[in-house]
């Protein structure tokens, strides 16, 4: 049988092992595919939902806006150090990309502790999950971004109590393109959220 | 691009001798864990018949004492249809044939020493298993096991007050069956990277054998189905749990999304079970036909297609369920639409068997029967996809008959010759023909005794999930045809003994493997039986597709896909 | 293909950009600007983001045919998911 050349971008000649890929980032893209579902499936009812109940009127014009927009741009951040870390580590750098993995981490945990004070907030206002039916989506889309978010912060945690001077040349680099990966797509996700929850329901 | 691990040298530390419980308990090798996935699938399979045998002897003879079980109550009549479906897709279907052989065989048919993320692949295992011990302990908890049927709809499954009493069965299956797929993600994603990036040298993609390509499509259609519903269990455990009304039309919602988020991963879920088990009957065909398979090409595209339209077609479950009837005649095309990839699949199948020298050994037998009855569960699939005939049909036996005659021949029927047809690379050891052919006699006359009737029983307007069928008047002329469904199950149940004793008694006692016992050609047969540590002595070179058998002028009637080079494994 | 050395200024540059992406949404709802309106800022200005971070964080830019495939599948399938759901969930009342 005649081989075509349709391999699915894959650069192979008969002898060698025909792959290009890092497989930590391939399993991480395959990953995120599945999470994307799990996010945008949500997100797409919510939005469904939301015209049905026209904009969800006045139950969505309490959300804290300002405190989002604070946390969007910690995140913000939170990634051009996850970035400057991967840069680091590309240069072989361990003790920067740990300093700058430090910033990631803790920049997710202010995120968390600003959370934490709006969830209080919006409860001593009333807006628990049973308020409304934006409150239960506004609750379970947030909570199920803040358990990744954790997720990632222990990860970063684990990740630099792991490197010690010992640790192999570019060890670090391989880890942090996935890891950094997962960071940028818990991102992404907060980027939507954020437009999704807290920008459109208050506008106009 | 940098680093690519080369994967030519068995890693350093992996011949160290390992403790029992590292080898065989916490084991991080693909071999080893496809084999707990196969025990723990035929475990439940066995349980999941248990419960059945209670609910089909209520069926045939309502309202008697079942041996062993005792008189069914209502309550008890709906828990075991429920637990009964949940464990045959979620706990039988889907460790059997994505965890056991998707596991054992993915890396061996691809050249691979393990899968790519060996330890990802043992908590795996050990998630599906905290899942299935969960599913169990709920038949315990106070209220029983979840009653609200195995697609668990809205709002019977929603608040406490429509199933009082059934609070922690309910949430517990909801529980279950996020780990079960929080486990399912995990290998797929094994899966995935393993067999697109871990390839021995030569074995290009369209040098894949179809098994792998079936668990490559089917793991793809998981993780791209699975998402929203797992959105939706956890929604529906906030709605239990908390009491927020994501599906409850009295707080603004609508339990039609549950519908059809479930569906929207049901329909694809049906071929992620199908598919595999269709790639076992590939890769069994040929082997035993001595022939190539009919157009191997264009097998791959049918199932790529067939992929692609599971997408379209999830709605034709719901067509009476008061959905905007604007989606009905859409949803009817794509579902007839869907049946022509499955049947270029068929039609391929049985041109392979067109003038081969076929063989009639077990997995041979398992093949062509799950084969006569895929195709009749296809086409019973076509009424059902037509909402026109669907309205009259639906929530019928003939659905029931309809969905086993699918499921059963991919996953149970298939899975078993898969079972007799690796057993040997899985265990060295080969099984006795005589007890697998007894085997195959009972369980697959046994299964269309119990299901032909069925279909009969719908025809007639038999209604499913009658715990009481004695009540109706309606029922008493379809009655006899389920006293004959009993009796085939019973007929199943006596089967499964010799499968156990030959099973069992073949793993210590049968006569040793050769590593080829079948002459087949693909990878997995180009070393020991088992296989060692690390799969290969070398890895091998991939010099060929995997279905060239009887190719006119060769000396042997089979070529094997490796370059015969490998000098540890002796040649069958 | 690779940089070899280390530059903070691109990552620099991608972190303005998405600031200042964050300031025209934000501005959208502060300025009270009109719904329909302030609606197509906000998620233009997200679809914005998602792809400044997916093109030069989760470098993108340099992945091959199958890296894309992986992204977009899902997104394409949720839009066909959401769109078929619009005569049930969201034309509902």
């Amino acid at each position: 049988m005649a081989n075509s050349a349709v391999e699915i971008g894959i650069a192979h000649a008969p002898h060698e092992v025909p792959t290009s890929f890092e497989l930590g980032k391939l399993g991480m893209w395959v990953f995120l595919a599945g999470e994307t579902m799990v996010f945008g499936g949500l997100m797409g009812v919510f939005i469904l939902e939301g015209i049905s109940h026209g904009g969800w009127g006045s139950d969505g014009a309490h959300v804290n806006w300002r405190l989002g927009a604070i946390n969007t741009f910690i995140l913000f951040t939170s990634s051009l150090t996850a970035a400057l870390a991967q840069g680091a580590a590309r240069v072989q750098d361990s003790p920067r990309a740990k300093r700058y993995l430090s910033a990631t981490a803790l920049l997710g945990v202010l995120f968390l502790v600003i959370k934490a004070f709006e969830y209080a907030g919006d409860f001593r206002d009333g807006f628990t999950p049973l308020a409304a039916l934006f409150w239960s989506f506004y609750y379970v889309m947030t909570g199920l971004h803040v358990l990744h978010l954790l997720a990632g912060i222990v990860v970063i945690f684990g990740l630099m109590f792991m490197v010690t001077p010992r640790t192999p040349a570019g060890w670090l680099e391989r880890k942090l393109k996935y890891v950094c990966l997962y960071w940028y797509f818990v991102e992404v996700v907060w980027v939507f959220l954020f437009a999704l929850v807290y920008l459109a329901p208050t506008a106009g | 691009m940098a680093e690519t691990k080369p994967q030519s040298a068995p890693s350093t530390d992996a011949h160290e001798k390992m403790g029992f419980w590292r080898q065989y308990i916490f084991s991080v090798d693909h071999k080893v864990i496809g084999k707990q996935y196969l025990f723990l699938g035929l475990f439940m399979g066995y349980v999941g018949v248990f419960l059945s045998y209670v609910f089909r002897w209520q069926l045939a003879w309502p309202g008697t004492a079942v041996p062993i079980w005792g008189k069914v109550t209502a309550p008890q009549y709906y828990e075991l249809v429920t637990m009964h479906g949940t464990i045959m897709v979620f706990f039988v279907a889907m460790p059997v044939l994505l965890g056991a052989f998707g596991n054992f065989l993915i890396p061996l048919m691809v050249g691979a020493r393990d899968m790519a993320f060996p330890r990802l692949n043992m908590a795996s295992f050990w998630t599906i298993l905290v899942g299935s011990v969960l599913l169990l302990i709920s038949f315990f908890v106070p209220g029983g096991a979840s009653h609200a049927g195995w697609t668990n709809y809205v709002p019977l499954s929603d608040a406490s007050k429509y199933l009082p009493g059934n609070y922690w069965g309910g949430n517990l299956w909801l529980i279950a069956l996020a780990i079960d797929f929080a486990s399912v993600l995990m290998g797929g994603i094994n899966f995935l990277t393993t067999a697109i990036a871990m390839r021995a040298p030569g074995m290009t993609i369209w040098r894949m054998p179809l098994f792998v390509w079936q668990e490559l499509v089917a793991s793809v259609l998981f993780m791209l189905s699975v998402g929203p519903l797992i959105a939706g269990v956890v929604m529906l455990l906030f709605d239990r749990m908390v009491g927020t009304g994501f599906f409850l039309p009295e707080k603004g919602a609508d339990p039609l999304l549950w519908q059809h988020l479930f569906w929207f991963f049901g329909h694809p879920e049906v071929y992620v079970v199908a598919m595999p088990g269709l790639g076992i009957v590939q890769e069994i065909l040929p082997v035993f036909a001595r022939k190539s398979i009919f157009g191997y090409r264009m097998i791959v595209w049918a199932v790529i297609v067939a992929g692609i339209l599971s997408f379209t077609v999830w709605a034709h479950h719901m067509f009476v369920s008061g959905m905007n009837p604007v989606l009905a005649e859409p949803f009817s095309a794509t579902t007839i639409a869907i049946s022509i990839p499955f049947a270029v699949m068929l039609f391929a199948m049985i041109a392979t068997l067109w003038r081969g020298q076929i063989t009639f050994s077990t997995p041979m037998l398992f093949a062509l029967g799950a084969l006569a009855n895929f195709l009749l569960g296809g086409v019973t699939g076509i009424p059902l996809g037509t909402n026109a005939s669907d309205i009259y049909l639906h929530d019928t036996y003939f659905v029931i008959a309809h969905f086993h005659n699918t499921l059963v021949p991919t996953a149970v029927i298939a899975g078993f010759g898969g079972i007799y047809y690796w057993f040997p690379k899985m265990f060295g050891r080969m099984m006795n023909e005589t007890l697998g052919k007894l085997h195959f006699v009972f369980t697959w006359v046994g299964f269309n005794m119990v299901f032909v009737p069925l279909f009969l029983i719908g025809l007639g307007g038999g209604q499913r999930r009658i715990y009481m069928s004695s009540v109706y008047t309606f029922y008493k002329p379809l009655q006899p045809l389920h006293v004959i469904a009993t009796i085939g199950l019973l007929v199943i149940i006596v089967g499964q003994i010799p499968f156990l004793l030959n099973f069992f008694l073949s793993m210590f006692r049968g006569a040793k493997a050769p590593a080829n016992p079948w002459h087949a050609n693909t990878l997995e047969w180009a070393t020991d039986s088992p296989p060692p540590h690390e799969n290969f002595h070398t890895i091998p070179t991939v010099v060929r597709g995997p279905y060239e058998y009887s190719v006119p002028g060769m000396e042997q009637d089979w070529a094997p896909q490796a370059a015969a080079v490998d000098a540890g494994a002796a040649q069958g | 293909m690779e940089q070899t050395e280390f530059r903070a200024s691109d990552s620099l540059k991608t972190w303005g950009l998405l600031v200042v992406l964050l300031l025209v949404g934000a501005l959208a709802v502060a300025l009270g600007l009109p719904r329909s309106l302030a609606l197509w800022v906000i998620f233009a200005a997200a679809a914005a983001q998602a792809y400044v971070i997916g093109r030069y964080y989760m470098r993108l830019r340099s992945e091959d045919v199958l890296i894309y495939t992986l992204a977009l599948l899902p997104v394409v399938t949720v839009i066909v998911l959401a769109f078929v759901l619009i005569p049930d969930i969201a034309m509902h009342r």
